[in-house]
């Protein structure tokens, strides 16, 4: 199960698993982003790599417009999965507190 | 079809084996198979997450890349030696060996990373050792995952 929505503060809230399958629909949702933006990752559980393309895509369209992403409360599973990637490297990205 | 209630503690069982429809709507079913067949402490933790990560990159990549192949595809888990292995097999296919596939360069500036290639590197940094088999038209690919140490040693 998967869920993607935007809370007062501007900040987009993941919950749930973003696999292959949850992809478009998260697709559609982030297409609508066009500010900097902070993701907050505090119910996420799990990301693939498609996943990971997501946010790539999201975070040079972000870049060309001189703002990007910022990934905050991230689980140790998924920041593995980031630095295996390379993207710690790539967004900015806050560790969920242990 | 098998269905298990999820295992507490163990760190052998015999091998669970589950057929999927070849589309990623099954990935939901998939999941709730690994969750299953792994030790409940597992299922929930870095071991869970590398197995169904590893599974999901594999299957999606044959749904991807042979959207045409008959057959289900046949996902066999197994515990063994405080190891988990697991088979994923796509009964007609084009071979495709994922072990030689190319490494993405993940130093590269962000200008010039691309979405999408990473899933097989994935796999590859988050299991222990990964193997193909492709006879007749199978194939079949490996991977073996230690339960008791959440770094892998693959690279």
């Amino acid at each position: 199960m998967f869920d993607i929505t935007c809370g007062d503060a501007g900040v987009v809230a993941l919950k749930g698993r973003l696999d292959a399958a949850e992809c478009p629909r998260a697709q559609q949702f982030l297409d609508t982003v066009h500010d900097p933006a902070m993701l907050d990752f505090s119910g996420l559980e799990y990301i693939s790599s498609a996943g990971l393309g997501l946010l790539l895509a999201l975070h040079k369209r972000l870049l060309a417009k001189g703002g990007g992403l910022r990934l905050i409360n991230v689980n140790k599973y998924i920041c593995d999965v980031f630095r295996f990637s390379g993207f710690d490297r790539v967004f900015k990205v806050e560790p969920a507190a242990a | 079809m098998i269905q298990r209630a999820p295992v507490a503690g163990r760190t052998s069982m015999p091998p669970a084996r589950q057929e999927f429809p070849r589309s990623f709507a099954a990935l939901e079913a998939i999941h709730a198979f690994v969750v299953a067949h792994l030790p409940v402490r597992d299922a929930r933790g870095a071991v869970g997450y590398a197995v169904f990560m590893a599974i999901e990159e594999l299957f999606t990549n044959m749904v991807k890349y042979n959207p045409v192949g008959t057959g289900l595809i046949r996902i066999e888990l197994a515990l063994e030696g405080g190891m988990v292995a697991c088979h994923v097999i796509d009964p007609d296919s084009e071979r495709f060996d994922p072990t030689a596939a190319a490494e993405v360069d993940i130093d590269r500036p962000v200008a010039e990373r691309q979405p999408g290639g990473l899933g097989l590197q994935l796999v590859k940094r988050m299991v222990d050792s990964l193997s193909y088999d492709y006879t007749g038209r199978r194939s079949t690919i490996s991977f073996v995952r230690r339960l008791s140490d959440p770094v892998p040693k693959m690279r």
